[in-house]
């Protein structure tokens, strides 16, 4: 999972405890915790912060309605964020099916440039988005919240096969977007970003 | 002329995208979306407990009218007063066609009540225990009840004793209505089962 992520977050047991109880202030508590994380990973999945917008709340009202349903044997965050996954990928399901794609092996191979690595945030970020739905999403889960191939090809009832196709048509994906046009060259806004 | 800096095989891998992006920035959501969250979860909230107080009280009264029409009839009828014609005790119950035309007398109701004890007997045992509300509900009838068996043991002519009897087996009916409503839904054909077998006796 990503490591600068603040949604491994540990709550007290007081605090799960209440909300439980359906206290609102606990649920108020929680969502306070955990608002920028989800609704981030929702965003980075669904591509558009309305769209983001829906999946917070949606996923937030099932944490409330559910939390019966919360074991305890794992931690809440990972609860919370399955949630939060699961429905951005129904509202993705709702947008269209989810394309599928023969698997490129070549992806990362060895002479490919990795135009991400000089890319700043919000390029990244605008790249990220102009990627299709599904490439988007699976490249997102695989990459960042760290789930593997089979873990991703159960989420979307699909193959391995599948989800490592989606890996690498999004990676091929950005690096397109992120590559320098024929003499174009990033390197010259970026110091002029740096001069001023 | 590409500025863009050289490259290793390693700068490649999948790594450096994972690290590049994780370290995009979070996002925040709009300001007003916890007091939609709110809001929702208040309404859905209500509407759940809306349900709740329904669903058990719809089936209770399913469940009554369709094994208990006579008894039920006569709690809604005005001030719950006495059918018109008796018949053999145990017909009201098991043929509501003639239950309409029967009027009870002091041993018909004392019969009634009776079997109404024994059948709330097997609800207190079947069912879970009542809370809040309806446990000061049950605990309101329950005096109520006691002080109509107070006022039976003192003497009076048959009308009155007629009437006190009937209020007896209108509040017990009141008591097995609370305590089915406040059962799951699950459970309330085991309790019609448990009435069917107090209203053989």
């Amino acid at each position: 999972m990503n490591p600068n992520s603040t949604f491994r977050q540990d709550l007290p047991d007081t605090l799960i405890d209440r909300f439980r109880a359906g206290d609102l202030d606990a649920f108020e508590q929680i969502y306070r915790r955990f608002e920028r994380p989800a609704f981030t990973l929702a965003l980075r999945l669904t591509g558009q912060r309305e769209s983001a917008q829906e999946v917070l709340q949606d996923a937030m009202l099932k944490a409330f309605e559910r939390v019966g349903q919360f074991r305890g044997d794992a931690p809440f965050w990972g609860w919370l964020r399955r949630l939060v996954i699961n429905e951005a990928l129904m509202l993705l399901r709702k947008r269209g099916r989810f394309e599928d794609a023969p698997f490129e092996e070549d992806a990362f191979a060895d002479h490919a440039p990795a135009p991400w690595i000089h890319a700043d945030a919000p390029t990244l970020e605008r790249a990220l988005a102009e990627l299709p739905d599904t490439a988007r999403a699976v490249l997102w889960l695989y990459h960042v919240e760290g789930y593997t191939h089979v873990e991703i090809a159960e989420q979307f009832g699909r193959t391995v096969s599948f989800s490592k196709s989606q890996v690498a048509r999004g990676t091929q994906r950005l690096r397109e977007l992120l590559q320098p046009e024929p003499g174009y060259s990033p390197c010259l806004i970026n110091a002029a970003g740096n001069a001023s | 002329m590409n500025m863009f800096p050289p490259h290793n095989q390693h700068d490649a891998g999948p790594d450096r995208l994972r690290e590049a992006l994780s370290q995009l920035p979070e996002h925040a959501p709009d300001s007003e979306t916890w007091s939609r969250i709110h809001a929702r979860a208040v309404s859905r909230r209500r509407s759940r407990r809306r349900l709740r107080r329904i669903l058990p009280l719809a089936a209770a009264a399913s469940l009554l009218l369709a094994l208990g029409m006579p008894v039920l009839h006569d709690a809604t009828s005005p001030d719950r007063a006495p059918l018109q014609t008796q018949t053999h005790v145990s017909t009201p119950m098991q043929n509501p066609a003639t239950a309409h035309t029967a009027m009870p007398t002091v041993a018909t109701l004392q019969h009634r009540s009776m079997r109404m004890e024994q059948w709330l007997s097997e609800l207190r045992t079947h069912g879970a225990p009542l809370q809040g509300i309806a446990l000061a509900r049950a605990v309101d009838l329950q005096d109520r009840i006691g002080l109509v068996d107070l006022q039976l043991s003192a003497p009076g002519d048959t009308p009155a004793r007629k009437a006190l009897w009937q209020q007896r087996v209108n509040l017990l009916q009141d008591l097995a209505m609370l305590r089915v409503s406040q059962s799951p839904v699950s459970d309330q054909r085991a309790m019609a089962e448990s009435r069917s077998a107090a209203i053989q006796l």
